[in-house]
């Protein structure tokens, strides 16, 4: 059952220098209870997705298309509906857990507004609740820390605190921003067992967002690959890593590490840039004079959604 | 804590002996034969002879040098006597004590008037930001700063009292006599208080902390004022803190024009008459008020930021 459809989802900002499209084109559907992860740079937009997702996008923001959650179209729902599917429905791990916590006021209580805002616990129950969630979380002396403050929790518990208050709604699907950004490898084992353990626990969907195609592999049931606003290629996740269509996902493979770290030449073009073929058509190795004025759209290769004329 | 406190209060000694020195000194430095202003403010400047002036210069021991002068105050000051008044004779802290009330109580119902106003402004203006309501709230903040307040105060009086006849012209009494001069030391204080609100209120609502209490499905009531709010007092209590100190400096213009019988107009009178036993313990008074909110400011953070805490754990 398709839980998450998106649909020629558009959103751009306006600024002083014109419009940044940020997101172009998007068309995704998330399952009951399936991981997608979507890879990108930083700056393809991969982020403001999921922000545009849960609607928290900043005033300037202009989205449209359609964002299907079950049976209602995000985009046209009332703000006090909206309010009801974050948290409930949708929940958000955020990125940079040390700055996603308010840092006046106690861990504990944080956690508690979602339980009694979507569970309808009453205070005393909620305090209990968030405490055994810190617990279950990995966290010792749940209840001393449940009365910190932000800044007295390490960086690895703050994420832990963060995923506990994602998880208070008992949302169908969680969006986890670049949970692990910045992050040493060690930590970064902790945050793909912590997801894991989230999944386990709830039975929710995830979208992941990260450019750590490493993190991808470990938690994804498919991947969607995103390159200066657009989807350029969508698939499984053994498919995509064994036998990427799209030259630049092949691009991004090569430069691993593992693979002897090549890296893709050039950049990526400028979200407010209008271009009327294919967004990689400067840093391609296989483009012909069509990808440099043709639309490309989305299409079947392999298995594989890809956008580009050539892909094989 | 009490340490920290008591610290504190060291520091303000140390500054109390700055201000004294200053004062002493600008008192003395100001134009004119300070027994001869003297003389003049006692028997008035007709008719005055040599040997009264002379008589003064002896008896309030002008003649010595400052640096004895000053010393010789101190030590009084310190034992709790400030003199009396050149002028009336009176003691001087009697004087003050007399009107300190009248002071205070212009002065809190004016920091009063500025938080009503500035406070929602500040954060409807903020919550609401590009809106119309932003715009006219931004721009009756900045004239309420533009405008200087022995204007406003004239305005006020021309309006409120003259036209309309709703207040007393100036005096000092009731709540009615108090709402004119309240109201205009509170507008300039408004004016940057709300700008301050609103920007600290903007920056707050755009931290990573707010979009994480916007995920959980919170009302946007219950975001302003259970998670932005409390951060963004603390600019906002820093700058009230400065601001009531300011607000004595105020209070000197003010009650001047309506004719308040605070301290602010005594220092005034005192400066004319060359008092300098009073000016300086004015002076006195508003340093030590002044030292003494900032301390009270630095306190209230601990309730406001945990991060602070002024004891070793």
């Amino acid at each position: 059952m398709t839980l998450l459809s998106i649909k020629n989802l558009n959103t751009a900002f306006k600024t002083r220098n014109g419009e940044v499209q940020a997101c172009r084109n998007i068309d995704l559907d998330i399952e009951v209870g399936q991981t997608v992860g979507i890879i990108g740079e930083t700056g393809c937009g991969k982020s403001v997705l999921g922000m545009s997702i849960l609607k928290l996008l900043p005033y300037n923001a202009r989205v449209t298309g359609e964002i299907r959650y079950l049976e209602q179209n995000l985009l046209t729902l009332s703000d006090q509906a909206m309010r009801e599917i974050r948290g409930g429905g949708i929940g958000l791990l955020p990125q940079s857990p040390s700055t996603s916590l308010n840092p006046a006021m106690k861990i504990g209580t944080q956690i508690e507004e979602g339980l009694v805002l979507h569970r309808k616990m009453g205070k005393p129950a909620a305090k209990q609740k968030a405490v055994d969630m810190l617990t279950f979380l990995g966290i010792k002396k749940a209840k001393k820390v449940s009365e910190q403050f932000p800044h007295q929790l390490s960086g690895g518990m703050k994420q832990r605190a963060l995923a506990a208050i994602s998880i208070t709604g008992e949302p169908r699907l969680l969006i986890a921003d670049e949970p692990t950004k910045g992050l040493d490898a060690i930590v970064k084992t902790q945050v793909v067992e912590l997801l894991k353990q989230l999944k386990a626990e709830t039975g929710a969907a995830l979208l992941l967002i990260t450019h750590d195609l490493k993190v991808a592999e470990c938690l994804c049931d498919k991947i969607v690959v995103m390159y200066s606003g657009e989807i350029i290629e969508m698939a499984a996740t053994q498919k995509i890593l064994k036998k990427p269509a799209h030259p630049y996902t092949k691009g991004l493979l090569q430069s691993l590490p593992e693979a002897g770290m090549t890296p893709i030449p050039g950049q990526s073009p400028s979200l407010s840039q209008v271009i009327s073929g294919c967004r990689f058509y400067d840093r391609c190795e296989i483009r012909q004079a069509a990808c440099r004025y043709q639309r490309v759209p989305l299409s079947v290769v392999n298995g594989s959604q890809v956008r580009c004329l050539y892909a094989d | 804590m009490y340490r920290y406190i008591g610290k504190r209060l060291c520091l303000l000694l140390i500054v109390i002996l700055g201000v004294t020195v200053l004062t002493f000194t600008l008192m003395h430095a100001a134009p004119g034969d300070m027994a001869e202003m003297i003389a003049i403010s006692r028997y008035g400047a007709e008719n005055l002879t040599t040997a009264e002036v002379e008589a003064i210069r002896l008896s309030e021991g002008l003649d010595s040098p400052v640096m004895v002068q000053y010393f010789h105050w101190l030590t009084h000051m310190i034992s709790g006597d400030f003199g009396n008044s050149l002028i009336t004779g009176e003691p001087v802290l009697e004087e003050i004590l007399i009107r300190l009330p009248a002071t205070l109580k212009l002065s809190f119902a004016a920091l009063l008037v500025s938080l009503v106003i500035a406070i929602p402004a500040g954060v409807i203006a903020a919550s609401k930001q590009h809106s119309l309501m932003d715009y006219l709230t931004m721009s009756s903040a900045l004239i309420g700063t533009s405008v200087p307040n022995f204007w406003l105060g004239l305005l006020l009086i021309l309006l409120f009292s003259v036209t309309l006849g709703w207040f007393p012209v100036f005096g000092y009494g009731g709540l009615r006599y108090m709402v004119l001069p309240a109201l205009t030391l509170g507008a300039g204080l408004a004016g940057i208080t709300t700008r301050l609100t609103r920007s600290s209120m903007l920056e707050v609502l755009n931290q990573d902390y707010v979009t994480t209490a916007r995920s959980k499905g919170l009302s946007e009531r219950r975001i302003i004022f259970k998670h932005a709010l409390k951060n963004a007092f603390i600019p906002i209590i820093t700058v009230i803190g400065i601001q009531l100190g300011h607000l004595l400096g105020g209070t000197v213009i003010v009650e001047s024009i309506f004719a308040w019988p605070g301290i602010g107009k005594l220092l005034v009178d005192s400066i004319y008459a060359r008092d300098f036993a009073t000016v300086q313990a004015c002076a006195l008074l508003f340093a030590i008020i002044f030292v003494l909110i900032n301390l009270i400011v630095d306190v209230l953070y601990l309730f406001l930021n945990p991060k602070i805490s002024y004891q070793k754990e």
